[in-house]
Formats: C-alpha cells, structure tokens, sequence
C-alpha cells in the first residue's frame, strides 16, 4: 500500500483505501502506541485527501463527507488531539445534520471516553 | 453514417453522460440519476446498447436479479461529443433524498468527466476509478462474509497487477484485501498464516497478540 501512494501521492482513490485500512487495523490494535504509526499515516492519507478536494466539500453527498469527516475525528482522537477531534465532530454536525453521522458526533463530544462507533456507518454491505 | 447515427444516439442519451461519470451502475441507479421512468430508461438503454455503447450484465444478487450497465470504450468516445444534453450537470445533490442506496453515493462520488470540470461543485475528475470494479466485491467479503466476492475482487487486483504492476489503486486494494485476509487469520488463532498473509508480510500485532514492528509493515 506504501507502494501505491507512493506511485500516486495525489489521488484520492488510493489515499482513501489505505488511510481506511491502517485506521481500522490500528483500531484493532490494543497497545495505543503499536497502533500510533498506523493512525499517523491514515490521518495523514484523510487530510490529504481533504485538502485536494476541499472545492468540492460544498457538493459532496452525505456518505464519502461523512466517512471522510468521522475518519479524521476518529483518528486525531486516537492521536490525543482532543482539539481537532472535536472540529471535525462539529463540522459534522454543522453540515450533514439529521443523518446517523451527526447523530453519532454528538454521541461521541457528549462523551468523548466512551469512543461510541462514528465510521462505517451504514454504508456498504451489511 | 452509421457512425454519426451511433454517435448521436450515445451523446443524446441523457443516460450516457452518467454513464460516462459512473463507470459500472446498476439499472435502479441510472434511472434515478436522470429522473425517468424504467420503460424510458429501459429504452435508451436498449438503443445504447444496440449502438455498442453499453455492455449489460444480468446476474443475481442476494437471489434478486440485477442489471448493470457499464460505457464501452466506443460509448466513452461517442459521449464526449458534444451536446446540449451531454453537457448536463448531474449534482451530487441529485442523489440524495433519492433512492439512498450506497451504490447512487458512489455514483454522485464518481470523478466527474471533462465536460463537466467548469462546474466547481463537482469533484474533480481522475483517471478510470478501479474502485468501482472492485469495491462491491472487496466489501461483500468484508461486511458481509462473502468469500466468492472476496475472492473475485482478490482475482481482479492480481489480474490487473500482473497487466500493470504499478497499477496504483489495484495494489492498494489488493493491500486492504490482504489485511482482510491477516486479520481473519490472526482472530481465527492462526498467527503464523496471519503473519505472512499481511501485505508486506511483518507481523502485525492484531488484537495484541504477535510481534511487530508496525512503522515497517503494511507496505
């Protein structure tokens, strides 16, 4: 996967795959510091790809804003950045509001420790 | 003159130019995109499809049957001929409050064809989504056991490596395939197999058991 971004470091349809792959591996992971690496390049690889399509936000449907925006607040969350978290958290709730994204964001600030599911939601087959 | 007759059939079609952004889709999908009834989209389907635009695929799913859809290289060609309908913007926005399956969220997410670049509220368009062949599978084994599916997605970034071995998103697909494949070892017990079916083939310390030096694996 390292190869893969390496062949393309500015495609989004490589970013996302491995930034999502690393981050549910490192959730699977117990110790917090074997798992950092992992979420450091997956936040790394969501970032990335927020910021090559950031003119697009405005017109992005519901699920890849949603599956983007958790990722990251999940991400910095298990990085120990409360602060960044919590931004994503709200521009979740800010701009999908009445979808379960939103309503999973508002589970987690309200309590934050619990770590209560805001990826993968609804989405794919189940 | 048949030609010209094709192409502008493939350019009127209004279901073309979605076609053209969402690489394979399914009947339901096409229809909800460009807001018709099924006898109409069944039409210009057929009259695509007749023209060598489209190539159609029935096959079951969950015991339901599905019809999917997908541009042939001629139908690519003949749709980026321009037309008052071909120049349509099909928004994101489209989609939504329609038919909320996940498949019309990644048609609305697909990379958007040339015509439609001067419309900011479009994603950008890319080179051909790999992702759209693959990722139905690639989930169906993921979220739901399905290891024909699993396997077939496998199957696909292997075929496509071994056409293209820098293939970019065939190898990162084929990377998540493999951790898929690690994780399922490493909770079934079998640390060994786990082990070497993980990418770069280092451990990877799941579920706390094993050895590893994450910052190396996963390549």
């Amino acid at each position: 996967m390292a190869r893969a971004v390496a062949l393309r470091p500015n495609e989004v349809a490589v970013l996302i795959p491995r930034g999502a792959a690393l981050l549910a591996a490192a959730m699977q992971i117990k110790e917090a510091e074997r798992a950092r690496p992992y979420v450091e390049t997956a936040v790394g690889d969501f970032e990335k790809a927020m910021a090559l399509q950031l003119r697009q936000l405005g017109g992005m449907p519901t699920h890849p804003k949603g599956e983007l925006f958790a990722a990251l607040a999940e991400g910095w969350s298990r990085l120990g950045d409360a602060q960044k978290s919590q931004f994503y958290l709200t521009r979740i709730i800010a701009d999908l509001p009445d979808t379960p994204y939103s309503a999973a964001a508002k589970a987690r600030l309200d309590n934050p420790s619990a770590m209560s599911r805001i990826t993968c939601l609804g989405c794919h087959t189940k | 003159m048949h030609s010209m007759r094709c192409s502008k059939a493939a350019s009127g079609s209004p279901s073309s130019p979605f076609l053209a952004s969402a690489g394979e889709v399914d009947f339901s999908v096409i229809r909800d995109a460009i807001r018709t009834t099924d006898g109409n989209a069944s039409v210009h389907l057929r009259k695509l499809e007749e023209a060598g635009y489209v190539t159609v695929e029935k096959r079951f799913v969950h015991r339901k049957p599905q019809t999917r859809y997908a541009l042939t290289d001629r139908g690519r060609k003949a749709c980026s001929i321009t037309s008052p309908i071909s120049k349509r913007c099909y928004h994101p926005q489209d989609h939504q409050g329609r038919k909320a399956n996940d498949q019309a969220q990644i048609m609305a997410d697909s990379r958007w064809p040339r015509h439609h670049r001067r419309c900011t509220a479009h994603p950008q368009p890319g080179p051909n989504r790999f992702d759209y062949e693959v990722r139905e599978d690639m989930f169906r084994g993921f979220f739901a056991g399905d290891k024909a599916a699993f396997a077939r997605a496998m199957a696909l970034c292997e075929a496509r490596l071994a056409e293209n071995p820098d293939h970019a998103q065939a190898l990162v697909w084929h990377g998540n395939g493999l951790l898929f494949r690690a994780g399922e070892a490493f909770a079934a017990g079998d640390y060994d197999k786990g082990s070497s079916a993980q990418p770069a083939g280092r451990p990877l310390r799941w579920r706390g058991r094993s050895h590893c030096d994450p910052t190396k694996s996963l390549s």
